[in-house]
């Protein structure tokens, strides 16, 4: 064992803190090596130095002052226990444990109900609600109507609402009436049905634009749901009655 | 009866046979922390009058001055009543409450900012520490003592918290390395790692100042 090694263990050896073979080698390194011998002589000096320190003391007033701030505050907490605190002492680990598995349990039954309830309120099915088309003939010169001009005031409230959503739906000149539409448009005769909102049951929805476009016929039916707008593409060939005139 | 276990220490203590009736003040330590955690108020309260020396003691050797030992001390007592009830019975009650009072100082040492705050032997003499003494010769006595304890904790200053708790417990307290391992819960290397250091450094602090007062 060199000197620069009995330098690094000295601080253990000085309190006995070495295994036993360590501490042997270390000690007869200590009888013939005068440095290494000065060093374990004042390590041991500045431990019983340190141990000199003798503690502070304490008097009976200050003890006595001690314990009754402990008693004092532990009062203090008793007096008014948390739930936690008050289940803690009464029930075991497992106790609680179960409890709060039970409640865990309770809370997520709870949530799939609402969470059932709430989708069973809602209509599952959209259906459209198809207003009458507009059957006036088209002067020239003027400017043709939009397909839902007249209809009731809800729905040009709705209309105000959904403006941006339809800035980029500009409304087009109405197209004459397409076979498919005259089969699903009623006629004036018919009664048309109410505005949506007065009957729960009612579909929800409404024709929202149509247009011949290069043969093909465009209906945009807007939902109740104002982000919800369905768009459907008829074929040319219904419109055959209208080459035969 | 109150302070039965402190009365046990005391005697064994005078008499010189600690190992003969440590059993017994084991023992009969061991039934008054049974009793307090079966929530009898009496039995903690002896708990108290036994540990509190011991406590304040140590809480005074890991932060350096009375006050701040003094509400460590109460933290401690505190923290022993509130999990007292998940206090095994085969464990160690000594260990355990060390444990305790090394979180709570350092708890107290973070609160501060990591900082030491050694009580100087002015602070000493403001606090009232020589207040008791009669004689001259007390109070002479009394000052090289004071002095030579805030010279220790200047020396224990040096220290980090972990290297201080370590040789705190193992050169002040008296525990044993595998004792202090478990207290500190870390491995006995570390802890030796930690002691050595420790040891290192009050050295040098000693060293730094004996040179001093030799040159004066």
């Amino acid at each position: 064992m060199n000197c620069r090694r009995v330098e690094k263990l000295m601080p253990l050896y000085v309190q006995g803190d070495l295994a036993s073979g360590i501490a042997e080698r270390l000690a007869s390194h200590l009888e013939w090596c005068g440095r290494c011998n000065w060093l374990a002589d004042e390590y041991k000096e500045s431990q019983s130095w340190l141990r000199s320190s003798q503690e502070p003391e304490f008097d009976e007033a200050d003890l006595h002052a001690l314990k009754a701030g402990v008693l004092s505050r532990i009062a203090d907490t008793s007096a008014k226990p948390s739930l936690l605190a008050s289940l803690a002492q009464h029930w075991g680990r497992r106790q609680v444990l179960a409890l709060s598995a039970a409640m865990l349990i309770i809370f997520g039954v709870l949530v799939f109900y609402i969470y059932q309830a709430s989708m069973r309120a809602k209509p599952s099915v959209i259906e459209a609600k198809i207003e009458p088309p507009d059957t006036r003939p088209v002067q020239p010169g003027v400017t043709p109507p939009e397909v839902d001009q007249g209809t009731s005031k809800e729905t040009k409230s709705r209309k105000s609402s959904q403006a941006s959503n339809r800035a980029s739906i500009k409304p087009r000149p109405a197209a004459p009436m397409s076979a498919q539409q005259a089969a699903l448009s009623p006629t004036p005769q018919q009664s048309l049905p109410e505005p949506p909102g007065t009957n729960a049951a009612e579909p929800v929805g409404e024709i929202f634009d149509s247009y011949n476009s290069e043969g093909m016929l465009r209906i945009e039916l807007q939902t109740g749901d104002p982000n919800i707008r369905i768009i459907w593409f008829a074929p040319k060939e219904v419109e055959a009655p209208k080459t035969t005139q | 009866m109150p302070g039965e276990v402190a009365d046990i220490a005391l005697m064994t203590d005078s008499l010189g046979l600690r190992d003969i009736s440590s059993k017994t003040a084991a023992l009969s330590s061991a039934s008054v922390v049974e009793r307090a955690k079966a929530g009898e108020a009496a039995a903690f309260e002896e708990l108290i009058d036994c540990y509190q020396r011991k406590v304040l003691s140590t809480s005074w050797r890991m932060l350096g001055n009375r006050e701040d030992a003094y509400d460590a001390a109460q933290e401690v007592f505190l923290r022993v009543h509130k999990y007292l009830g998940g206090f095994r019975s085969d464990q160690d009650f000594a260990a355990w409450l060390y444990r305790i009072v090394v979180n709570v100082c350092r708890d107290h040492i973070r609160k501060r900012g990591g900082h030491h705050q050694f009580a100087s032997f002015e602070s000493e003499r403001e606090d009232g520490a020589f207040d008791a003494l009669r004689s001259g010769e007390d109070v002479e006595a009394n000052a090289i003592k004071a002095q030579q304890r805030a010279m220790i904790a200047e020396a224990l200053d040096t220290l980090s918290t972990r290297e201080r708790a370590a040789l705190v417990l193992r050169d002040l307290e008296g525990l044993s390395t595998e004792e202090v391992a478990r207290v500190l819960g870390s491995s006995q290397t570390t802890v030796r790692s930690q002691i050595s250091s420790a040891r290192a450094k009050i050295k040098q602090y000693r060293d730094r100042v004996m040179n001093r007062t030799r040159g004066r």
